[in-house]
């Protein structure tokens, strides 16, 4: 507000003026004032001068005060306006308060002046007080009002009976409906739009909206094309300091795309799920016909096998004598070559074993294994001369029934394939290849051909004759299957007559540090 | 019940390893009777004394019963099931002999009271050496049931 009051005077005799402004003065009233005593001055300083206040006399020369009052009144109506007079009479009086004039002074009086402008000004402030809070409400009534009819959510108010007060446009856009159409009914009609089977899950969650304040609801609303929309409703009460309810606000979003998507999902689960247990069903019966397989070919070959030996055996006792030397070599070749395939066929039992069985993880020690077996060899063989170099305290975590088969494969195959030196050395140890602990065992053996690296873990693969070095082919396919089972590689390294080194990793599941 | 002292019961349907069995008992001076079952449901009269062996005394039970697991009409384990699930010969001594190492099958053999369970090797002159190894142990070392009363 500006310093200083622009206080217009409507008077004809000087001293009264002044003596206006005296009194005024005296009660330290800031202002600026403007005198005049005619209709044309008076009209063009309401529109100039912009009084804050009017201080007029009753009658004028050419002029008077109720005719000033009316014209105020239609120029500038907010502007108060006090009588200051001579003399009034009271019918007087009635009809220019009634006209809208603010009040009046006697000149007789006017010691009154002061409080009844500082009352006047007060009124006017507060009335234009009043008037700029309610435009601010309303101003920010029409941001609100904008912001919801622009919003793609649909956006519902209703009061406590039901009655819905507000619907945003957007209705319009998510389901097709004219909100026109809509305004005129009662939340309970709107059911009809709500699928069958959601109709229960929708009444809950409008019940809880003013049992508990909010609620949020997933439902399907049939839209204008009689196709079902999937949408969500967060409601939340509206209510006042007292526990009267004054209505609820609906936020009601389209999340059909999201509803498809995560259906669409859940289908894809479900598939793979089912594809998963077929899988694991096929693996079963996959599983029980290689253990129906298997237990054949220990039970039903094993059998003929026995026979050919249990004859040949029975031929050489009873009919020995009745043979010469060449008849009885033959009859012992097909004894060892009985012996052989049955020892084929338990290896191979075996291997299919291993591929079947689940492993125990627990700590073992494989140096400790390493030197049952090489002790074990030493006492089969004391002739000979072979030197083994066990490191010591190799601890790994796996199945010690397995891991005890990978090193009596490993550590025989070293044994079996040094018998040709005079000096054997048989090396068990560990070394870090960047963190990665790798374990090997070296010999210094006849060694390989680096081409056949792979293939000598394949299953009845054989780099040297039976009669060289007698085995089954089978000691390394077994060992590969125990490393993969425990996660681990295996890999080797040949050097005609120099030697072999097989290199494997470990890493059974549930074991980070290995 | 009593233990009928002079018969050995071999469960075998293979002729070749009926005859391989006779010359590996044989061979290893057991002198007892031993009286063949070609098949489970064979092995199940001959013990009860039903069908052909209606005239059999069935409160005998053979000294020994050497059974195999593979047999047609009743296999072994049902035969040994049978076996335990009566009174009368719950506590015969039946020797499991057959060609399986199959895990399940020595778990299954056990658990219904096997009283051993044996892989019949390969090697004739290995299973000459178990058949005299069960005739030494079962039959003069074991005390079994009859002759403890």
């Amino acid at each position: 507000m500006k310093d200083k009051l622009n206080i217009l005077i409507l008077e004809d005799v000087a001293l009264d003026a002044e003596l206006m402004e005296y009194e005024m003065r005296r009660e330290k009233i800031d202002f600026v004032s403007l005198i005049v005593e005619t209709e044309k001055d008076f009209t063009e300083a309401l529109n100039d001068f912009n009084p804050d206040i009017i201080l007029a006399d009753h009658s004028l020369p050419t002029f008077d005060g109720l005719s000033a009052l009316k014209i105020t009144k239609k120029l500038s109506p907010k502007t108060p306006f006090i009588f200051v007079s001579g003399k009034i009479g009271e019918e007087f009086a009635v009809e220019v308060l009634k006209e809208g004039a603010t009040d009046y002074v006697l000149k007789n009086n006017l010691s009154k002046l002061v409080p009844a402008l500082q009352r006047a000004i007060n009124e006017t402030k507060e009335q234009s007080e009043r008037k700029n809070v309610e435009h601010a409400l309303k101003k920010r009534d029409e941001q609100l009002r904008l912001i919801t009819d622009n919003m793609l959510d649909i956006v519902i108010q209703i009061d406590s009976s039901g009655s819905i007060h507000y619907l945003s446009p957007s209705v319009k856009t998510v389901l097709g409906y004219d909100p026109d159409d809509i305004l005129g009914l009662k939340i309970s009609e709107l059911v009809k739009f709500v699928h069958p089977n959601d109709i229960d899950e929708v009444k809950n969650g409008f019940e809880q909206v003013f049992s508990e304040n909010t609620s949020s609801i997933e439902y399907r609303c049939r839209n204008v094309n009689n196709e079902y929309i999937w949408l969500e409703a967060i409601g939340n009460a509206l209510s006042t300091n007292s526990k009267n309810l004054k209505g609820a606000v609906f936020v009601i979003r389209n999340i059909n795309d999201r509803k498809i998507a995560e259906k669409r999902l859940k289908q894809y689960h479900d598939e793979l799920e089912k594809r998963v247990a077929d899988r694991t069903a096929e693996l079963e019966t996959m599983n029980k016909e290689l253990e129906s397989f298997s237990y054949s070919v220990s039970h039903d070959l094993r059998a003929p096998l026995r026979r050919i030996d249990g004859f040949s055996q029975a031929l050489l006792e009873d009919y020995g004598d009745k043979m010469d030397e060449q008849g009885l070599y033959y009859l012992n070749r097909m004894r060892i070559a009985s012996q052989r395939m049955a020892q084929l066929i338990d290896d191979l039992l075996e291997l299919s074993r291993l591929t079947r069985s689940n492993i125990q993880i627990e700590d073992v020690n494989l140096s400790f294994i390493a030197e049952n077996i090489a002790n074990e060899l030493k006492t089969s063989n004391p002739k000979r001369n072979v030197q083994f170099i066990i490191e010591d305290n190799v601890l790994v975590k796996g199945d010690s029934r397995l891991l005890k088969i990978l090193m009596e494969n490993l550590l025989d195959n070293a044994w079996k394939f040094t018998s040709h030196k005079d000096e054997s050395i048989i090396n068990f140890g560990t070394k870090n290849d960047n963190g990665r602990l790798i374990y090997f065992i070296k010999d210094n053996g006849c060694g390989f051909n680096m081409d056949e690296s792979e293939k000598i873990f394949k299953p009845f693969h054989r780099i040297n004759s039976e009669n060289e070095f007698p085995g089954s082919g089978i000691g390394l396919a077994t060992v590969q299957r125990i490393v993969n089972k425990h996660g681990g590689d295996i890999w080797a390294q040949g050097n005609m007559e120099n030697g072999s080194i097989f290199y494997f990793t470990l890493n059974p599941k549930g074991d980070e540090n290995e | 019940m009593s233990k009928d002292l002079k018969t050995i019961l071999l469960v075998e349907d293979d002729p070749d390893d009926v005859n391989l069995t006779l010359r590996a008992l044989n061979k290893s001076n057991i002198n007892q009777e031993i009286v063949v079952a070609n098949d489970g449901l064979e092995a199940i009269e001959y013990l009860f004394g039903e069908g052909k062996y209606a005239d059999r005394d069935s409160s005998k039970i053979p000294e020994l019963i050497l059974l195999d697991l593979k047999l047609p009409k009743m296999d072994g384990i049902e035969v040994l099931k049978k076996l335990r699930s009566n009174d009368k010969t719950r506590t015969a001594t039946v020797i499991i002999l057959t060609s399986s190492k199959e895990t399940e099958d020595i778990v299954e053999c056990y658990k219904l009271c096997a009283n051993s369970y044996i892989q019949k090797p390969v090697d004739f002159n290995l299973f000459l050496e178990t058949v005299w190894i069960l005739g030494r142990y079962w039959l003069n070392c074991n005390e079994n049931v009859s002759s403890g009363g």
